[in-house]
């Protein structure tokens, strides 16, 4: 009875622990998906504005140059122009690329509204239009990063504590 | 009555204090005044059956 105890105390401090662990890494997880997509899209503006490289290759060099898991958005985007036949705008593959790769990354749905609406002049129009688009989004993303720096530290510390008092306090409760 | 009820009072009002302080300090007030309230509800739902037996004793020893 008493081994059964010390054990379920255990497995309750261990998984409330996790939990304030993952809850306080939650805001500089999105933090670094914000500033990968910001790099993507610094690459993309250089592709469009000096080499004017055709999009799907431009996006396969993207996620070349980027890391998981927002590289993984532009390399299915990439492949989904290259083998489009039936005749799909670029802005729905977008969304499809997006909607597969979604799941993975840490990003919030502000964020994926903002990046939804990139897609959407996408090839569209002049060089110009790209490049303020690109620029647009940017400013988005460097809005939500001195957002979250101010905001993080606070978090992270609140969810670690919160984690391991609540289980105690869970412990309290249920003994 | 069981005097082990009173440490988890105790336990309980303690880690309460401590989680309303850090939810205050992150600027949290609803949800530390939540867990206050939660705690005064756990607590309250402990004491309620020995308020009950006093109340008993009462009636009992002024016949009422």
């Amino acid at each position: 009875m008493t081994l059964i105890r010390v054990i379920g105390v255990a497995l309750t401090l261990v998984a409330s622990g996790v939990l304030g662990l993952y809850l306080s890494g939650l805001g500089k997880f999105r933090l670094q998906d914000l500033l990968e997509f910001k790099k993507a899209l610094l690459i993309l503006k250089s592709e469009i504005e000096y080499v004017a490289t055709p999009l799907p290759e431009a996006m396969a060099n993207i996620s070349v140059r980027t890391t998981k898991p927002i590289s993984l958005i532009f390399e299915h985007y990439s492949q989904s122009l290259k083998n489009n036949s039936e005749g799909e705008t670029a802005y729905q593959l977008w969304i499809a690329s997006i909607k597969i790769h979604k799941q993975k990354s840490f990003l919030k749905d502000d964020d994926w509204e903002i990046i939804e609406n990139f897609g959407k002049t996408l090839g569209y129009l002049d060089k110009q239009m790209q490049v303020d688009t690109i620029t647009f989004t940017t400013d988005y993303i460097d809005a939500q990063v001195s957002k979250l720096q101010e905001i993080n530290e606070k978090n992270q510390r609140m969810y670690r504590s919160l984690g391991v008092v609540g289980g105690i306090l869970l412990l309290v409760i249920f003994w | 009555m069981d005097i082990s009820v009173v440490f988890q009072i105790a336990a309980v009002g303690i880690l309460v204090a401590v989680l309303n302080l850090v939810l205050q300090r992150a600027g949290r007030e609803e949800q530390a005044m939540m867990t206050t309230l939660a705690g005064l509800l756990v607590v309250l739902f402990w004491v309620i059956q020995y308020i009950s037996e006093l109340f008993e004793s009462v009636q009992a020893v002024f016949n009422l």
